[in-house]
Order: structure tokens, then C-alpha cells, then sequence
């Protein structure tokens, strides 16, 4: 028998925990603490705690091409036939679950090959930047949380108990929830859904030494919390909901699932990388019936989904266990995700998919030399090392 | 031959082996998987930096000597693991390290059936206590004024956290605080708030006690400290004597009674550490209330039961929709008192659930401090011998008329000290 662990970083959200998987006999068994990461020091909410389970039981075994089974060469000729496309008949959709290694090499083919008009994540929200560490948030005096932030971004929220130990306070504005809860004063929305913050409430943070406002991209309140921060010269920590939401939106990625839920107009042919972890929601079902219309949709994935039902063409992909690179959380701290196990076979890394597709115009040897040209081309990677990334601190995208 | 009760001084014979004290607990390692009294060895290894503790179970005995004889930072526990992913030991022998902790885990599993004590040979490590990663790094950096990441050995001794290092001018630097300085402090640095209060200093549940406290003399520093705690640990030992894997020899009588002050010390430390962080949680009502209060962070996760090496139910009663809402976060204080009524007759202190909690609710004290309350009502003492629980043997209709007799409604007697 087999056992070790592998240190990687956490699947779920934004937050970054650093968690062990726990290897025996060539599958993930389960998650071990991580003390050593400098944001959970081993703990995890219960997303991270079941992160051997995100792979889910669905995996895809072989490429489909109108929902046959079939070989690669067939499926990745089928897939190219998306260079047919151009402008705004043609979209891609890229993960913001995958690593920075990946989403780069999906950037450059959908720029530079597809010449795609629109390039995008399929999630909500707005992309935003906040200027505070987490461990710094401990330090505040004063922290206003929008959106039940402590509840859905646990590990981030527990910082705030620290700064409550240390005599700073928790105001809360939003719907009733665990924030609420643990808030030493709140402004809850009324009947209606409407939120005002009380005058003194900006006060207190006028007044504060070193307030925070906190939100998440997708919070209802994110532009009412960003335009408070501003008004009351607080720092921001601005939270994102999937594991490299910040990484994605460095690297150009715009969230677009807004946009493709209110538009008429379906571009013509799409190429989708889905990445949809257990215990997350299905976001491609409510766009079922929108996507069906697409004429050529070809999607990577590694788990069946509603969305590999109407696919045309299915590339089969790596899992996030299988997959090595980085993640960027919501602070800006570049870490690095292991790959504990080998992939199944036939099934290839989303950078070995785009490799694929380009005829190998997008290529690399490996893992640190996309890095370096990550680092090459986008600005705010410009100071980041591949070797401190490999440390179990990370490394940080631009100096605050 | 060597029977129960009887210490030595015991030092490697093997060139490969760079114990600090002797090497004595890698070489039995060692021996014991090179000569197939156990098919693995579950071993600490060191992770990313000196900070990182992580389990490995090694099968090839040319591999143990690169396993870490002990890490300061090494605050996980062993045995919950072997429940959880070896199924128990039941179909494996391994040979463990353990912390005192560790030990008391293995036993209260093994009680429950969960782990074949038969098939695993636990050689325990005197522990001093431990201290969590970052803290540690928070620590060297803001009191000791030391970059952590130049650090590259830390040791617990004579009662000080010591680091050596290597300062800006690449110059070996050494440094020690007292431990008792570090933990008045407000920041929460020193020991884990549970190793504060262990009184598991030299683990005797384990087959042999080794450690570096009494060695004294000419084998000062050359040699570990070994206490025989068991047949299977004598036969271990002398085993290895006769391969010459490790040699042995009388410990000085000077050192017996170093290391029986040392363990003296520390056990008054613990104590001294109860009294102080259990005064902290107050008294009866006062206390219930800190507990409900702090119990409301939780986020019902259940890293808390998940890490226990108490809990082991399969069907769990805080997951049940009749007693507790599942929906609700924070859940209802029941899902506490739940936890409260099963476990605490046998909570170990090995901290787990407060380290691990996400939310940061100090558990592992609120647990604690009702250990102890019922092993001075009950008399039972978790973690040391095979005895069953106290809840193992009550009977429900004799704890009911008990109960409607003292006309209160508390299960055992006030356990908060409340004046009736
Ligand atoms: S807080 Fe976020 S990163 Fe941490 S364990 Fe939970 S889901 Fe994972
Ligand atoms: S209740 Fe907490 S401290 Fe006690 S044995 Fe369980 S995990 Fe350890
Ligand atoms: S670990 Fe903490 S937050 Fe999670 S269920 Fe236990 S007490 Fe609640």
C-alpha cells in the first residue's frame, strides 16, 4: 500500500487555502491539512475538506464528435473547423478554474488563431482589484463586509475574527445571514431589497485608522461597496468566487455570462472549456437552451455536463488533481497546484488541447516555460518569480 | 533481554542515520521494516521548508533515514489517518512515531475497534509541545526579529523555543526565548494553546518511550533515552540490540533524575496552563454563555468531527435532520451539545478540532475543560489504557432516576461550579 500527500491549492473559491491530497495507490483518497499555508494554516470550510471528491464520477473517456465516441485526430479536425468562424460569430469561453498556465495558452489561441471577437469567462460579476493582503485584514480597525462575505469566503472571513480579537469591529451591510450574525453592527435591506448605509456607518470608516470594505465581484452591493471604499478612503479586499477568478481577469479574460444570458444574438460557433468542480452549480443548464442554437459548439471538459450533452465536438481534458500551474487568489498571491496524479489515458491538459489545435504554433516544454511568458506579456505578472510561485508562500502580481 | 520498565541509552551503529540524540528512533524504524516486524513505517517527513510536516508511509528501509526524527512544527496527528485511509491497520503492520497525542489517539481508536493496536508498533517521542507553522513564522519574524525563511533548525529545550540561523551576513546565529515568555503575550505565539495544557510529556501507552531528557554525561548528546513500555516494545529493542543496530547501555543515575524533573516540570506547566486558560472561560452560566457566543462562527463544516480521533460514528447524530437543522448556519448550539455529550468523557486534548476549525472557535478548550471535569467525577482517564468510556457503561434507566432524583436537569452534576 501507498500513501503520501501532495500540497496543491484549493479547487473552490478565490480564497486560496493550500490543503495536502492524500495519495495511495494512484487515486486521491482524501485532503489532509496543510498547516503550512499562509492563509487556512491547514483549515478548510467544507469545500476544501471534500476536494478529493471535485472530480466528479462522470468523467469523460474519449473525444465525441456528435455525441460518438471517437479518436482525437478526428475530433480535433472537427474542432478546427471553428477557424471557419471569425468576429462576432465566434466566441470563447474559458474556465476561471483553470490554472494561469492554461488560461494563458487559451488567451493567445483565441486571439492570435481564432481571432474570436468575443474572449471570456462564463461567469458574473465585474472584475475589480482590491489593495489589502488577508493576513492584513486581521490589522484593521474597522472592516464593512458586504454580501454574507464570512459565510461564503470562510477562510478570508475568519481573519476577521482576529481583528475582532485585537479590538477592531465588524459592521455588515446586506440581507440577513451568518454575517450578519457575527457583525458588531449591521444595516440590513429592507422589505424591498433596498440597502442605504447609514451615515454612520461611512463615518465610523471616515474616521478609522485603517478601514476595509469587503465584497465579492458578484455581490449584489459590489458597485455600492466600491463607490462607499472610495467615498470613505477605505482599502478594498475584493473577493472572487471561483479559484482563479483573479488570475483569469489578469490575463483578459471579461466575465461574460451576464452578457450572454440578456443577448438576442448567439454567436455562431463556440468553443467552451468547462471546468465544473462537485458541489458547484450547474451554470450551463440555464444556457441549454441558448447554446443549442450555436452551430458549432465545441467543448473541453473533463466531467459530463449539460452542456457535453449538446456539444458537437468533446474534448476530454486533465482534472485539476491531474493538472500542474498556478492559481492567483483573490489577493493576488500566485500559488502553485500540484498535479497528484497522472492523467487517464487519453486524455491531454488543456495546454496540450491548445498545442493540439494550433499545430503546435502555441507550444511550449513545459509548465515554467509558459510562466515565463506569462511573465513576459502580462503586465501584472511582470515581477512574479516561477521559483518563488514553487514556495509554499506563493508569490505576489504587483506590489500594494 | 529486556523487559517493561527498564531504560537504557541507545545510539545508532549506522553511518546513514544523523539522529541529533543517537539516532535511536530511526534506527528501530529502520530494524523493525528492514527485518519484517512491520511492512511500513508511517512517517513525519519534512514538506515544503522546516515548517512543513507531512505524513508518507515508507515501505523501503533505505528511505527511513530521510524521514525527520521529530519537527516542532509537526502538528498533525497520526492516527486518525490510519483509521481513515489504512483501515486501521487491520490488514497492515506499521511501525509509527508518536507524540503524546498521537499515542492517546491510537488508543482511543483501538478501544472503539477502529485500529488494531496488534499491528502497529508505536515508538512515542517525549514532546514538549508543538507550535502551528505560521505561527512560528509569525513569531521568529516579529519577536525574534529573524527572516523565517533563514531559519533551518528550531528546538524546544530547557524550556526555550531556540532557532539557529543564518543572519545577513551568512554568519550561524543561534537564538532562544523562553516558552513562557512567548505565551503571556496577547498574539497567541509558543505552543498550541492544547500543548500548553498536555500532561503526556513521556508517552509510556507507546511500546518504547524515547527521547532526549536524561542523557546525560559522556553520552550526552549522543545518545537517545529509552524507556521500555511493553513486550512488544522490549522484543523491538532487542531485536535491534542483537542485529547491532543500535547499541545500548545503563543510563547514568544522574540522568534518571534529570529526566524525571524535567517531566515534573512540565507536568506543572500543564497544570499551571489548565488552571489559567480554563479561569479564562469563566464559570457556569458565564461560561456557557463564551461558549454559545463563540459556537456561533460555526459554519457546521464538520472539520471539527472529521479530525476527532474520537469521533468514529458512521451514522453521526449532528447530521441528522430531526435533531439538527441542516440547513441552518450557524447551526443550533444543540449541534455543540451534541458533540459536547458524546465525546467529552474521552477527549484527549490533542487540539485538532480548535486548529482545524475554520472559523477559529476555540473547541479542543471547551472540550477539555469538561474532560477533566468528568474524570474527577468518573474517574476515567482517556487515552492511557484500553478501559471503555464512561458512557460505554451507563445504563439509560438507572441515568434517568439518578437524574429525576437530583431534581435538576443536568445530566452529570454542575459541571459548570455554579451555585445551586
Ligand atoms: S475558503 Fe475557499 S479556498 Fe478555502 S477551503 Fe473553502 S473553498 Fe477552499
Ligand atoms: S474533542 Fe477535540 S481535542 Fe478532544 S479528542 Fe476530539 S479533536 Fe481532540
Ligand atoms: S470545525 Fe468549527 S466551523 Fe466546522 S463544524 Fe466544527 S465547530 Fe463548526
Amino acid at each position: 500500500m501507498q500513501l503520501k500527500y501532495v500540497a496543491t491549492t484549493c479547487p473552490f473559491c478565490g480564497t486560496g487555502c493550500g490543503l495536502n491530497l492524500i495519495i495511495s495507490d494512484g487515486g486521491v483518497v482524501g485532503v489532509a491539512p496543510y498547516h503550512r499555508s499562509p492563509i487556512g494554516t491547514g483549515k478548510l470550510c467544507m469545500r476544501g475538506l471534500h476536494a478529493a471528491k471535485a472530480v466528479g464520477k462522470y468523467r469523460i473517456e474519449a473525444p465525441t464528435v456528435g455525441g460518438l465516441p471517437t479518436d482525437w485526430k478526428k475530433a480535433l479536425t472537427e474542432a478546427l473547423k471553428l477557424k471557419n468562424y471569425s468576429g462576432e460569430d465566434l466566441a470563447v469561453y474559458t474556465s476561471s478554474r483553470l490554472t494561469n498556465e492554461a488560461n494563458y495558452c487559451i488567451m493567445r489561441f483565441a486571439k492570435e488563431i481564432l481571432k474570436a471577437g468575443t474572449i471570456g469567462t462564463l461567469i458574473s460579476g465585474r472584475v475589480a482589484r482590491g489593495n489589502v493582503r488577508i493576513n492584513d485584514l486581521k490589522k484593521a480597525d474597522v472592516a464593512l463586509v458586504f454580501d454574507d462575505c464570512m459565510k461564503r469566503f470562510p477562510l478570508t472571513g475568519n481573519k476577521l475574527f482576529y481583528m475582532q480579537q485585537n479590538g477592531g469591529k465588524i459592521l455588515y451591510c446586506g440581507e440577513e445571514s451568518y454575517t450578519a450574525i457575527q457583525a458588531d453592527a449591521k444595516c440590513i435591506e429592507d422589505a424591498d431589497g433596498k440597502l442605504v448605509i447609514s451615515d454612520e456607518f461611512k463615518n465610523i470608516l471616515k474616521e478609522a485608522k485603517n478601514p476595509v470594505v469587503i465584497y465579492s465581484t458578484t455581490g449584489k452591493y459590489a458597485e455600492l461597496a466600491e463607490e462607499t471604499a472610495k467615498s470613505c478612503n477605505a482599502k478594498t479586499a475584493v473577493l472572487y468566487d471561483t479559484n482563479n477568478g483573479r488570475g483569469a481577469a489578469e490575463i483578459g479574460f471579461i466575465p461574460s455570462l451576464d452578457t450572454l444570458k440578456a443577448t438576442e444574438k448567439v454567436p455562431k460557433a463556440m468553443l467552451i472549456f468547462a471546468e465544473t468542480p462537485m458541489f458547484m452549480d450547474d451554470i450551463y443548464e440555464e444556457l441549454g437552451e441558448k447554446l443549442s442554437k450555436v452551430e458549432l459548439l465545441v467543448v473541453v471538459a473533463s466531467n459530463a455536463s449539460s452542456l457535453t450533452d449538446i456539444a458537437n465536438v468533446v474534448l476530454p481534458v486533465t482534472s485539476f488533481a491531474e493538472s500542474e500551474g498556478s492559481y492567483t487568489n483573490w489577493e493576488g498571491r500566485v500559488q502553485k497546484v500540484s498535479a497528484a496524479l497522472t492523467a487517464p489515458e487519453g486524455q491531454k491538459s488543456p495546454c496540450e488541447i491548445i498545442a493540439e489545435l494550433s499545430g503546435k504554433a502555441i507550444s511550449y516544454k513545459d509548465t515554467a516555460a509558459i510562466f515565463a511568458d506569462i511573465k513576459a506579456n502580462i503586465p501584472a505578472f511582470k515581477d512574479v518569480s516561477y521559483e518563488q510561485v514553487q514556495k509554499a508562500d506563493g508569490a505576489f502580481i504587483e506590489v500594494i | 533481554m529486556s523487559a517493561k520498565g527498564d531504560m537504557f541509552y541507545a545510539w545508532t551503529t549506522s553511518s546513514d542515520i544523523k539522529g541529533e540524540c543517537g539516532g535511536a528512533v530511526t534506527s528501530f524504524l529502520q530494524h523493525a521494516l528492514a527485518n519484517k516486524m512491520v511492512d511500513a513505517v508511517l512517517a513525519v517527513r519534512r514538506g515544503a521548508d522546516l515548517y512543513d510536516a507531512k505524513l508518507e508511509l515508507i515501505t523501503d528501509p533505505a528511505e527511513i533515514p530521510k524521514a525527520a526524527g521529530s519537527l516542532h512544527c509537526g502538528t498533525l496527528l497520526s492516527a486518525k489517518m490510519v483509521k481513515k485511509y489504512m483501515n486501521g491497520a487491520n490488514d497492515l503492520k506499521i511501525a509509527v512515531p508518536v507524540k503524546g497525542c498521537d499515542a492517546m489517539a491510537f488508543y482511543e481508536l483501538a478501544k472503539r475497534t477502529q485500529i488494531n493496536l496488534d499491528n502497529v508498533i508505536l515508538i512515542g517521542l517525549n514532546c514538549g509541545g508543538t507550535v502551528s507553522p505560521i505561527t512560528a513564522r509569525d513569531m521568529i519574524a516579529d519577536k525574534y526579529e529573524v527572516d523565517p525563511d533563514s531559519v533551518f533548525k528550531e528546538e524546544i529545550d530547557k524550556g526555550q523555543f531556540i532557532i539557529d540561523y543564518n543572519d545577513a551576513d551568512g554568519k550561524h546565529q543561534h537564538k532562544g526565548i523562553a516558552i513562557d515568555k512567548l505565551e503571556e503575550g496577547p498574539e497567541g505565539y509558543g505552543r498550541r494553546m492544547n500543548c500548553q495544557r498536555c500532561k503526556c510529556k513521556i508517552p509510556r501507552q507507546a511500546d518504547l518511550a524515547c527521547g532526549n531528557w536524561g542523557v546525560f554525561g559522556e553520552k550526552s548528546g549522543k545518545a537517545t533515552f529509552v524507556e521500555v513500555c511493553s513486550e512488544k516494545g522490549a522484543a523491538l529493542l532487542d531485536s535491534a540490540v542483537k542485529a547491532h543496530a543500535v547499541e545500548v547501555c545503563a543510563p547514568e543515575p544522574k540522568g534518571l533524575e534529570i529526566r524525571g524533573k524535567v517531566e515534573t516540570a512540565m507536568l506543572k506547566l500543564g497544570e499551571k496552563n489548565r488552571t489559567r486558560q480554563f479561569a479564562g472561560l469563566g464559570e457556569g452560566r458565564e461560561r456557557l454563555q463564551k461558549m454559545m457566543k463563540l459556537t456561533s462562527r460555526c459554519i457546521g463544516c464538520r472539520a471539527c468531527i472529521e479530525n476527532c480521533p474520537i469521533c468514529y460514528c458512521v451514522e453521526c447524530s449532528t447530521a441528522k435532520p430531526h435533531l439538527i437543522d441542516q440547513n441552518r448556519v450557524p447551526p443550533d448550539f444543540m449541534f455543540h451539545l451534541i458533540r459536547f455529550a458524546h465525546i467529552a468523557d474521552s477527549c484527549i486534548n490533542c487540539g485538532q478540532c480548535q486548529e482545524l476549525c475554520p472559523m477559529d472557535i476555540p473547541n479542543a478548550l471547551f472540550m477539555h475543560a469538561q474532560q477533566v471535569e468528568l474524570e474527577k467525577m468518573f474517574g476515567h482517564k482517556p487515552g492511557y489504557t484500553m478501559e471503555l468510556p464512561v458512557l460505554a457503561f451507563a445504563e439509560e434507566a438507572n441515568e434517568r432516576a439518578r437524574l429525576h432524583a437530583t431534581g435538576s436537569d443536568m445530566i452529570y452534576e454542575n459541571v459548570f461550579g455554579e451555585e445551586k
